[in-house]
């Protein structure tokens, strides 16, 4: 049978990436997953003065920018071993938390319906109901997310001056403590986003749909009227009746560095305790050992070097060879040798959520099930940011910054993770001289959107599409659900470009 | 050519001048493109910190309630944008928050130097605020800083 090359762009999603997929006939036997824009972050802050980063690093991303803030505090935290004190961490916590829930509504409603708003469901039951809610710029749903994910940054805005872009979390703590006022404004945009949540997207109290703890309690949850009716009811039916329980399986691997730091402890701890690998074939949990990161590039347009690197090995030297079988300007990163997958879904998945893990034994890995989990952890972010506000009211008035030593940061090396919306988030820094001489990023979505490695194995994504079967190659609609399920951010993943012009297809 | 600079650029600046253009309202540019509605007052205009910055109450470390302008690197008052004037997410700004203002709306952004510290010739700012000369400058900042009250100088003023 004759093979096609299919090239699609993919828009609604953060950055610029583009999926190459080998058909044979309408199945897809091959795919290559391109991230097609390189920025250079990595290099250009070589020779920066090490806290130089808490101001470039953000600047990665447009909507996780707070992530990298954080990640980088850690890694410089690490570096000179300094204590932070509960107070800084629950606000860096209540920060982040905002973020994620920002973007984790914004892909799922501004990105990831749209796609059943398509011509070609329009003869489904369901696709009246879907319109209304889901329907760009005008569905209801659409437009209480737009306010509900604008609102929850101001608490950014409180502690931060401003979201996205400040650079208030410092290596030792942050730049000002909450006080009993703000307090007050925090909680008053935590309740109005709780309200939009249990309103708009689950139609129940946060506190049924967080007691919800196997697959059996949630489908019968479903078929109330309010639950079905609801933004997760109506997903869930709708993404069911099309099949995307049955798509994008993947790695069946899943990576997770942990979910919230713990505001008691001391220097940088060894190790978040919700992290993990989870294997969806056997439901074992292994214990995550950073140690066993690595990056390859023998499929990405870097200067080649053999196997994989562990970041503070890692170099990043642009080498653009077109027409080889490199094919990206993102990294192929593994942990030992293995090929994983990392977002909200191995974020529950290790975090121990019985319902997510009752619902991956019973089904597997599906796209379904990965956009499912991230709006299921958004329940669970809003539960963490009112426990988080509770808590905060006891520090008030306790330091919120303590100053590192002159010193601190002339040399060393150091590493932080954080969860970001998309999944875990690592920086690595080395300083010789108090100038940084490495600093090297994983991202979540370099995890997912991985190229081969020098063994050939396929990253997450490329697995999640190969034996897919089009329904009409000449709109990949199938595509497009099973990426976006991903959130992919590509600002973040490569580390810019020209490209080749081939036929093209927007999805 | 218009230029919305900003790193990011405020959403605010983005909408507004869209819609004035889609009006035919005027928008007028300064030397570097970028429309004098949204770039026509520096960024120390409106800093809760201004009497902290007036009467030279200057940190020299982050987590505080003084002035960053003298020794950790706020460009506040020579870059031009509308981080004080507008606010950002209806709420606040860097300055207003503690964390410098990084220039982030002129060509330069992000400076060479050291982002958090302030690049000096002796014991004064390379870049002094915009428009003042190096002799006026340290004149009345001497003056200023002897006429710093005392709830400037116990920090009691929440900016």
């Amino acid at each position: 049978m004759a093979r096609t090359t299919l090239n699609i762009d993919l828009n609604r999603v953060e950055g610029d990436l583009e999926f190459q997929v080998e058909l044979e006939g309408r199945r897809i036997v091959d795919a290559r997953c391109v991230g097609t824009l390189f920025r250079g972050f990595e290099q250009l802050l070589i020779g920066r003065a090490p806290m130089d980063g808490l101001v470039i690093t953000p600047r990665v991303c447009g909507i996780c920018g707070t992530a990298h803030l954080y990640t980088a505090a850690l890694a410089l935290e690490r570096l000179a071993q300094l204590p932070v004190t509960p107070h800084a961490t629950l606000v860096r916590n209540l920060c982040l938390m905002a973020e994620n829930v920002q973007s984790d509504l914004r892909q799922s409603f501004l990105f990831f319906t749209p796609d059943f708003v398509h011509p070609r469901y329009a003869g489904l039951p369901l696709f009246a109901d879907i319109e209304s809610a889901f329907a760009p710029l005008k569905g209801r749903v659409v437009r209480a997310t737009l306010a509900a994910s604008r609102k929850v940054v101001e608490l950014v805005a409180i502690f931060g001056g401003q979201w996205p872009h400040s650079s208030y979390m410092l290596p030792g703590g942050i730049t000002r403590g909450a006080t009993a006022r703000e307090l007050i404004d925090c909680q008053d945009i935590v309740d109005q986003v709780i309200r939009y949540y249990e309103d708009e997207v689950i139609g129940d109290s946060l506190d049924n749909w967080l007691a919800l703890n196997d697959a059996d309690s949630f489908f019968s949850w479903l078929n109330a009227a309010p639950h079905a009716a609801s933004a997760i009811g109506l997903l869930t039916r709708f993404a069911r009746r099309i099949g995307l329980h049955k798509t994008g399986i993947g790695a069946r691997h899943f990576l997770s560095a942990g979910a919230w730091h713990n505001p008691q402890y001391g220097p940088a701890p060894a190790s978040l305790p919700d992290a993990g690998i989870y294997h969806a074939d056997t439901g074992q949990l292994d214990p995550f050992d950073p140690a066993l990161i690595n990056e390859h590039v023998r499929h990405a347009w870097y200067r080649p070097y053999p196997g994989g690197l562990h970041p503070f090995a890692g170099e990043t030297v642009p080498d653009y060879q077109p027409d080889t079988d490199r094919y990206t300007w993102a990294k192929a990163p593994r942990y030992g040798e293995l090929v994983v997958e990392a977002g909200p879904l191995a974020e529950l998945l290790t975090g121990g959520d019985t319902l997510i893990r009752s619902l991956l034994a019973c089904e597997g890995p599906n796209t379904w099930l990965r956009q499912f989990a991230r709006l299921r952890r958004t329940g669970h972010t809003l539960h963490h940011m009112k426990q988080h506000l509770a808590d905060l009211a006891g520090q008030l008035g306790t330091p919120h910054y303590l100053p590192p030593p002159a010193d601190a940061f002339d040399k060393g090396e150091g590493y932080g993770f954080v969860q970001a919306a998309r999944g875990s988030l690592g920086h690595w820094i080395q300083v010789e001289n108090g100038r940084i001489s490495r600093y090297q990023i994983v991202t979540p979505t370099a995890w997912n959107a991985s190229p081969k490695d020098s063994a050939g194995r396929h990253g997450h994504w490329e697995q999640s599409v190969i034996g897919l079967e089009l329904a009409d190659p000449s709109d990949p609609i199938e595509i497009g659900h099973i990426v976006r399920a991903h959130d992919p951010c590509l600002v973040c993943t490569v580390h810019f470009v020209g490209r080749s012009e081939k036929h093209r297809y927007g999805v | 050519m218009i230029n919305l600079a900003g790193c990011p650029t405020h959403p605010t600046t983005i909408t507004r001048s869209l819609a004035m253009i889609a009006q035919g309202l005027p928008l007028e540019l300064d030397g570097l493109n970028r429309p004098r509605a949204f770039y026509g007052s520096t960024v120390h205009q409106g800093c809760t910190r201004n009497e902290y910055h007036e009467y030279n109450l200057e940190e020299t470390q982050l987590g505080g309630r003084g002035c960053l302008f003298f020794n950790l690197g706020c460009q506040g008052p020579n870059t031009l944008a509308n981080c004080n004037t507008e606010l950002w997410n209806g709420r606040s700004s860097k300055p207003r928050a503690g964390v410098p203002c990084f220039g982030c709306t002129a060509p330069g952004f992000p400076k060479d130097g050291d982002l958090f510290r302030t690049e000096k010739i002796g014991a004064v700012p390379v870049a002094l605020p915009l428009g003042v000369s190096r002799a006026h400058y340290i004149a009345y900042k001497n003056l200023a800083q002897a006429a710093m009250p005392l709830r400037i100088k116990n920090r009691d003023m929440e900016p």
